[in-house]
């Protein structure tokens, strides 16, 4: 367990690596930062004069070990338009996305499973047709759209939520929903194939045979084992979740990672996204290693 | 598409439902803001949001006011030139900054000098960099030297120069934490919070002394800038009395939303305008754009006067622009005005200039030109023209006009606010990345008019260019670019801002 645990650790290294690497290439590619910093009216000796002062214009190698080297020991530099310090900008905004990341989950798993459930013990019925309908429909609805349509019903014309910001609890429940019904598709869909084939298993008929109590079959013998992949699924839905929503951060005026990716994108801020992209990438190698370390614990083949 | 919708469901909502109060009662006024606040200074993240909060927290020396189109005084008491690069302020006596400390000539020195120093790597720090030095000459008297004779030296200083206090902000070793954490002006209004998930809050100044006509004292207790943004859920929040007043709305939208109840839409005519510049040295590629009687054509071609009505909103506050500058601005001055529409004159044009059959045309446009670019690219396709449109963001705009690549640019230009023309000519003349027409014959004129400290010889020498560019076709004004605020019926938008944002905090009150 203990070589499984350091072979993971090194490659989570390696791709954060890798990851930080491509991304610096990427953003370096993507324009010239230094026009856009001197302004529409800066002329060319005006955008040298930028470059020198943000050291854009030594090579792309000594500015990304700079970067890093920065990095490793904390300091993620400033945000190259409003000078605050990239990591106090992460820190700020992580609670607000961790807290939707976090509910928008705990709703999905909580619509899904029993939905899966459901549909898996009345397969073929209207039951398990309006499951798998509600599951194409939380698929293929645009984000955008649904979160504009729960404001226009709970915000505007019932006016039981409040439409934007973070101030409350209260301030979640839309945000939460319209994450929440575009992830429960697949939990859905895993929950209710995974009980199908485990409630055709020997074992569970083994079990209806010795005349358990129905709940005991359902969720002690047969969610228990079906409902495997869809733990391994939540720990990767978390690292999707925690890099925020740009769309319904940006809808719901809450002031995430997601929505702090999408500003800073949108002018080339490139140390805050650089400094995202390698956040986002590690909660994702160590949510992945934590799921890999689960399943290796449930099935020791995976350890060989 | 189904954003038009949603917003027109919600006007019909709020039309059946009770109207939206104001926070009038409370004093409050709320607006949204599409980008976030985190710095309430203009000079170190400069962008609409931020002119509003820099020009209701700071004072500049003077301001230039349009309706008279005169400079009229601020921190300054008055103003005159000791020589031809040196400018000797007088400074009011009588005015505190927020904190209560008094304001001097050591505030005016530092803050100009900050501005001029290379190490404060300010992103639009080229907009001072003809200034040499300031000087102190007594406590109430400052001099801006400037490194040579600079005509728009005035307009520059009235034009986004927060005045800071030294002993506050001299201090900061991280300068950016002054906006952030520490601003301290002697504008009308005070702040009392900056946050970056709350917005900005401002309260009313009550020891404003500089309060005048053209700079009045603040109407309204207190200021709240919340950042929201999705404009969809700004226009959700003015319905449901979350919010006063929301901008930057796109025309049909506004046109809807004013049509409501209780809701009304400003449109304030700063000094933007939207226009079309061809490739006259063959950059791009596309050889035919090099003859003058093409460019001719597709100007002819362009209806302006349909733009107004039917693409550029703000209703009577849009009109056509005949020159590269709004009237309002110093050294506005020309007498000719760009080919007139007539797309039959403009199809026999073509075929005389050898393109009977018409040719393709690549249109770029960057946001906020998207609408008007698709308009024109319309217009051109009526006389032969395959045009194209190209939309690009604002970095990929720049980086295609660096490449040589732009063969059509419709766009908007702001003069970076700048009540005078100067910026106008440095920005698209003068042999840089901009210029796709390498005249040499503007160069001189434009240089020329920099220096010329003569008003009326300076407005000859941009009467001259300006007539010059409309005679060989190489940019085509359009039409004005006003602002659209849609805000409640019981708030009065003053028009006169030159900011940016298209409004200024001390020009609101409630009715």
């Amino acid at each position: 367990m203990l070589r499984f645990l350091i072979q993971r650790t090194v490659i989570a290294v390696l791709v954060a690596v890798t990851v930080s690497i491509i991304g610096f290439s990427l953003l370096r590619l993507s324009g010239d930062i230094a026009s856009v910093l001197a302004g529409e009216t800066a002329k060319p000796a005006d955008v040298a004069r930028v470059a020198h002062a943000y050291g854009l214009d030594r090579p792309f190698y000594i500015q990304y070990l700079d970067w890093a080297w920065h990095a490793l020991r904390g300091d993620l530099g400033q945000s190259l338009f409003t000078h605050e310090p990239v990591a106090g900008l992460i820190l700020d905004r992580i609670g607000v996305t961790a807290i939707l990341a976090v509910s928008s989950l705990i709703f999905a798993l909580v619509i899904a499973v029993p939905l899966g459930v459901l549909a898996a013990l009345r397969v073929n019925t209207w039951v398990d047709r309006t499951a798998l309908t509600l599951a194409v429909f939380g698929q293929a609805i645009p984000i955008f759209w649904f979160a504009l349509i729960l404001i226009f019903v709970l915000g505007v014309m019932l006016r039981v939520l409040p439409i934007s910001g973070s101030a409350t609890p209260a301030h979640f429940v839309m945000p939460t929903i319209t994450l929440g019904v575009a992830t429960m598709p697949a939990f859905m869909r895993l929950t209710r194939t995974g009980m199908l084939e485990v409630m055709a298993s020997d074992y569970i008929r083994t079990a209806w045979a010795k005349g358990l109590h129905p709940a005991s079959v359902i969720f002690k013998h047969a969610l228990r084992n079906a409902i495997l992949p869809v733990v391994s699924l939540s720990a990767v839905s978390l690292g999707f979740l925690l890099g925020g929503s740009v769309i319904v951060e940006s809808i719901f005026a809450l002031n995430g990672i997601g929505l702090l990716a999408y500003n800073s994108i949108t002018r080339i801020d490139f140390p805050v996204v650089q400094s995202i992209l390698v956040f986002l990438s590690l909660c994702y190698i160590a949510l992945t290693l934590i799921s890999d370390l689960i399943n290796a614990r449930l099935d020791p083949r995976i350890r060989l | 598409m189904l954003r038009g919708i949603f917003t027109a469901a919600i006007a019909g909502t709020a039309m059946l439902a009770t109207p939206a109060l104001a926070q009038k009662a409370q004093d409050t006024l709320r607006l949204g803001m599409l980008d976030p606040v985190s710095t309430v200074d203009i000079i170190l993240d400069p962008k609409p949001e931020t002119s509003f909060t820099s020009e209701a927290v700071f004072d500049g020396l003077l301001v230039y006011v349009p309706k008279t189109e005169e400079f009229k005084p601020e921190l300054a008491e008055s103003w005159t030139h000791i020589d031809a690069r040196t400018l000797e302020f007088k400074l009011r006596r009588d005015v505190k900054f927020h904190d209560g400390s008094p304001f001097s000539a050591d505030d005016v020195v530092y803050t100009v000098n900050y501005l001029v120093d290379p190490a404060s790597k300010l992103r639009f720090g080229d907009n001072w960099q003809w200034i040499e030095k300031a000087e102190k000459v007594d406590q109430y008297t400052a001099r801006i030297i400037a490194k040579q004779p600079t005509a728009y030296d005035l307009a520059r200083i009235g034009t986004n120069m927060p005045i800071y206090p030294a002993a506050i902000h001299g201090k900061l070793a991280d300068k950016s934490e002054f906006g952030r954490k520490t601003p301290i002006g002697t504008g009308p209004y005070k702040v009392e919070y900056v946050d970056s998930t709350k917005g900005v809050m401002l309260v009313k100044n009550p020891d404003d002394k500089l309060a005048a006509p053209w700079r009045p004292a603040a109407r309204i207790g207190r200021i709240h800038l919340i950042p929201i943004p999705d404009l969809q859920t700004q226009i959700a929040q003015l319905m449901t009395g979350g919010l006063d007043l929301i901008h930057e709305v796109p025309k049909d939208q506004a046109e809807q939303l004013a049509a409501t109840p209780g809701f009304t839409m400003t449109a304030n005519q700063g000094v933007v305008f939207y226009y079309m510049s061809l490739d006259s040295v063959n950059r791009s590629g596309n050889a035919a754009l090099s003859k003058e009687d093409v460019r001719k054509a597709l100007m002819m071609a362009v209806d302006r006067q349909s733009l107004v009505k039917n693409v550029v909103p703000g209703g009577k506050a849009v009109e056509i622009v005949d020159a590269l500058c709004v009237k309002i601005q110093i050294g506005c001055s020309y007498s000719s005005n760009p080919p007139a529409f007539d797309p039959a004159a403009a199809k026999q044009l073509l075929a005389k200039a050898g393109y009977p059959d018409g040719f393709d045309a690549e249109i770029t446009t960057f946001p906020g030109a998207h609408a008007v670019g698709e308009a024109v690219a319309g217009q051109l396709r009526k006389i032969g023209v395959r045009a194209s449109v190209d939309q690009k963001t604002f970095v990929g705009y720049r980086d295609k006009q660096r490449e040589g690549k732009l063969q059509i640019l419709v766009g908007h230009w702001s003069s970076g606010g700048l009540p005078d023309v100067a910026s106008t000519m440095t920005y698209y003349f003068g042999g840089g990345p901009r210029d796709y027409w390498h005249d040499k014959t503007i160069d001189t004129w434009a240089a020329e008019a920099a220096q010329e400290m003569d008003p009326a010889k300076r407005a000859a020498l941009y009467h001259k260019v300006f007539d010059y560019v409309n005679a060989h076709a190489y940019i085509m004004p359009l039409t004005t670019f006003p602002s659209i605020l849609v805000h409640t019926s019981d708030l009065v938008v003053e028009q006169g801002s030159l900011s940016p944002a298209g409004a200024s905090l001390d020009l609101m009150h409630w009715k």
